[in-house]
């Protein structure tokens, strides 16, 4: 039963750490593309 | 909110099952992922189609985004699945059909997403759309599997006509567990799709620089 337990326990982990990596990889990527936007922002108003 | 409440439920108020004990409560998570793998990858199918044949790169962005999430289920699935096989067969994975043929479909779909970070999604697009177009005539074999070659993973529990049917709590709570992975496959292919765009307007206005 213990033995089952640890699987289950290990088993659930990793597919919310693979669920919780994917939205930290969406996140990551939003704020890289609005700091490259706002690059472009600043850009354009200095010209 | 609906995922703890799915988590309590496989914890608090499922019956233990008698031959495989706890590492059976892996299933209420590894099927959904199984479910919305398919259904991410039928996605790329109707997005390739429709790409192909109105050259429209919102279908091609769906298909992209669908995939993307898709790969990230797939991966869920097979961890799952090596968690759940350990402690009931013995060993975390065995060259038998299911499991072998969901590997396949996890390393053309992982190949998928990989060509689209290859190039700009103009170039890759049309050839991306057949790609996942063929690759979908693998979702079929992989659901078939275990009919069509008799293997170790179980063939579906929830078969009305299966004498071997699941008990009425457990039956809740894995269509429950499937509503919660259906509306998370809706929100991560929401962002993904939004995330895309974004990218596609920072490309236009930069390469207009």
């Amino acid at each position: 039963m213990e033995f089952g337990l640890a699987y289950l326990g290990i088993g659930f982990a990793l597919a919310f750490l693979g669920i919780l990596g994917y939205v930290i990889s969406i996140a990551r990527r939003q704020k890289s593309l609005d700091t490259r936007m706002e690059a472009l922002d600043r850009a354009k108003r200095d010209t | 909110m609906g995922m703890l409440a799915g988590l309590a439920a496989i914890f608090f108020w499922v019956p233990t099952d008698d031959f495989q004990g706890v590492a059976q409560r892996l299933f209420y998570i590894h099927v959904p992922s199984a479910w919305v793998a398919y259904l991410a990858f039928a996605v790329v199918l109707i997005g390739s189609i429709a790409h192909l044949k109105t050259g429209s790169r919102r279908w091609d962005l769906l298909a992209d985004s669908s995939a993307e999430v898709g790969v990230v289920f797939t991966g869920i699935t097979l961890v799952t699945g090596m968690m759940w096989g350990r402690p009931v067969w013995g060993a975390y994975w065995q060259w038998e059909p299911r499991l072998t043929s969901t590997f396949v479909l996890f390393v053309v779909y992982l190949g998928y997403v990989v060509f689209r970070r290859m190039g700009d999604p103009q170039r890759t697009g049309r050839i991306a759309a057949v790609i996942g177009i063929v690759g979908f005539v693998n979702v079929p074999l992989v659901h078939f599997s275990v009919r069509w070659w008799r293997g170790l993973h179980p063939s579906g529990v929830v078969n009305p006509a299966s004498e071997a049917n699941l008990p009425w709590q457990m039956l809740v709570t894995m269509l429950f567990m499937l509503g919660v992975f259906t509306l998370l496959y809706a929100l991560f292919l929401t962002l993904r799709v939004r995330l895309g765009r974004l990218e596609d307007r920072l490309l236009l206005l930069e390469g207009g620089r």
